[in-house]
């Protein structure tokens, strides 16, 4: 469980003091599949980077019980200097294993990151999705109580996706995860409460669905992101409507996208760029 | 404004313990680490960064004997340089390369375990481990071409001087890490201000032969006063005038503390300002 009492955290600008959160508070039960969503810095990775350890609040205090992952990021934890390896074996000690216990890790994260001889190369000649697979998949080696997963979306090709899905589903049995990101989608499939952080302020909402739908009402009113997320949602559902008519595809208008549906819209959307409406080439539509 | 604070609930072994072992954990991590990354660089890296200080001690060593000075103070020059630089190299090398460490290593403060002080930790023990490995090879090396060592009369003494010395150089190297990582033009000062200790600490010319009134002035230099005692500790030089252990102890506490206040005080604007 992780308890986050009255907390304050600021940052010093040229204005003043920038308030991200004030006097939050939030308990966070154990095995808690909880997303965060909040606007462009309303503070989710600072939330995120505290409940870690990583950075701490200025007022308030974080309780934590049981073993917090560090934040998995984009960028988070892979140093440039070493390589793959090296990442995985420092990764190892400090987390107390002895040099025997290292083997089966090291194995794991090279089969996981599946970067191939870049693995024995310094990170930084990575490109930033080498580096997310390997930051994940370190962190993937561990068992966590609880995961702190900021943002970390688009990584990889539809393959490491598809194993990263699959090691999300056998740690959510064992470990809670918090996960902050911009994709509703992803979210409402992969959580089950949420978090909205707004006006420095963290609401807590028991379900997903009514966190998003809290998070776009805020949004919304403000003309901005919930004004895209409402007119990308009016797209997809007719953009499905006539994928379902012209590929004669099973999907049905307004129901959820599967990646299959969604890479077919963008094999059909490359191919009108190019002029050529109707099917598009059978290369496009690999999906696996 | 009190700061607030992320607290983990540990069961079992004393958290205490535990968090001796996780910071001894990280710190050897971080030793094979830089060790690693150095190697890469070249693969005779630890070898030059051994040999280096071994070349210094034995250029100025061999100039001082080529104008046939034998003696200085009593000692053969080449005891009497080789002792007086490893000192004078135990402290430069802890105010120069150590207090890159934090912001060197920064991407690692991404893992919880890691602080900021860590790094600072295994850099100064790599460091001062190389340093006084090259200066032990370098007086054998004296020792097997020229025929002269030092006799070491006390070496207890001369074990404790340099304990008090790595603890005044390792506050040095704290409160320049802290501060350096905020302001790095504080980094070029210190450099350029290290420059004139190698005139002004006995390590070329011996403090013995300046008039007493400059002696008085220089005293005030705690550099200077260990310099004198390793000397007299590990050679049994007679220590000049106006030497004064127990201030060099003392300004060595202050670094120390000093070094340690500052570090708690930023720990946390450390970690906030990569």
């Amino acid at each position: 469980m992780i308890r986050v009492e009255k907390v304050t955290k600021y940052y010093p600008t040229f204005k003043g003091l920038h308030y991200v959160l004030r006097d939050a508070s939030v308990e966070i039960p154990a095995r808690a599949q909880i997303g965060v969503l909040g606007r462009n810095g309303t503070g989710k990775s600072t939330l995120m980077r505290m409940l870690a350890g990583v950075d701490v609040p200025n007022r308030g205090r974080i309780i934590k019980w049981g073993s917090v992952s560090w934040p998995l990021g984009i960028a988070n934890g892979v140093q440039s200097q070493m390589t793959g390896r090296e990442n995985t074996r420092f990764a190892c000690r400090i987390q107390g294993l002895h040099y025997d216990e290292m083997a089966p890790i090291i194995e794991f994260v090279q089969s996981f990151a599946d970067i191939g001889a870049y693995f024995d190369e310094p990170a930084r000649v990575y490109s930033s999705g080498m580096r997310a697979r390997v930051g994940f998949a370190i962190t993937m080696a561990f068992d966590f109580d609880f995961y702190i997963i900021d943002e970390l979306t688009a990584v990889g090709d539809v393959i490491f996706k598809e194993k990263a899905r699959q090691v999300f589903q056998e740690k959510r049995l064992k470990a809670g995860f918090v996960r902050a990101s911009h994709s509703t989608e992803e979210l409402r499939a992969e959580c089950d409460s949420g978090i909205v952080i707004h006006d420095a302020k963290l609401e807590y909402w028991p379900t997903i669905d009514e966190a998003i739908d809290r998070y776009l009402s805020l949004a919304g009113t403000r003309g901005d992101g919930g004004g895209r997320e409402k007119r990308a949602r009016k797209a997809r559902r007719s953009q499905a409507h006539s994928t379902a008519n012209s590929a004669g595809d099973s999907v049905a208008a307004g129901a959820e996208p599967s990646s299959k549906d969604r890479e077919l819209r963008r094999a059909l959307r490359a191919a009108k760029r190019k002029g050529r409406p109707g099917k598009p080439d059978a290369s496009s539509l690999q999906v696996n | 404004m009190r700061q607030g604070m992320v607290i983990t609930v540990q069961n079992g072994e004393q958290e205490f313990i535990r968090g001796l072992k996780r910071q001894s954990s990280v710190i050897m991590a971080i030793i094979f680490k830089e060790i690693k990354v150095r190697m890469r660089t070249s693969k005779f890296a630890i070898f030059y960064v051994l040999i280096e200080p071994m070349i210094y001690i034995l250029v100025i060593a061999a100039i001082r004997y080529l104008f046939r000075t034998t003696l200085v103070d009593g000692l053969h020059v080449m005891i009497w340089i080789p002792l007086g630089i490893s000192a004078y190299l135990i402290f430069t090398r802890s105010i120069s390369k150590v207090p890159s460490a934090i912001s060197r290593n920064a991407a690692l403060l991404d893992y919880p375990q890691v602080k900021p002080i860590d790094p600072v930790i295994a850099i100064f023990i790599i460091e001062m481990t190389l340093t006084m490995l090259a200066s032990t090879a370098t007086i054998f090396l004296i020792w097997w071409f020229v025929g002269v060592a030092p006799a070491i009369p006390q070496p207890l003494e001369a074990i404790g001087l340099l304990a008090i010395l790595l603890t005044g150089s390792f506050g040095a190297a704290l409160l320049l890490a802290v501060y350096g990582t905020f302001y790095e033009n504080i980094l070029r000062t210190v450099r350029l201000l290290n420059r004139p200790m190698i005139f002004i600490s006995s390590v070329i010319f011996s403090v013995h032969q300046l008039p007493p009134k400059v002696q008085g002035y220089l005293s005030w230099n705690p550099l200077l006063q260990f310099i004198e005692y390793f000397r007299h500790y590990a050679a049994g030089q007679q220590v000049f005038p106006e030497g004064d252990l127990v201030y060099a102890s003392l300004v060595s506490a202050v670094l120390l503390g000093i070094g340690s206040i500052a570090y708690y005080a930023n720990r946390y604007t450390l970690v906030q300002s990569r």
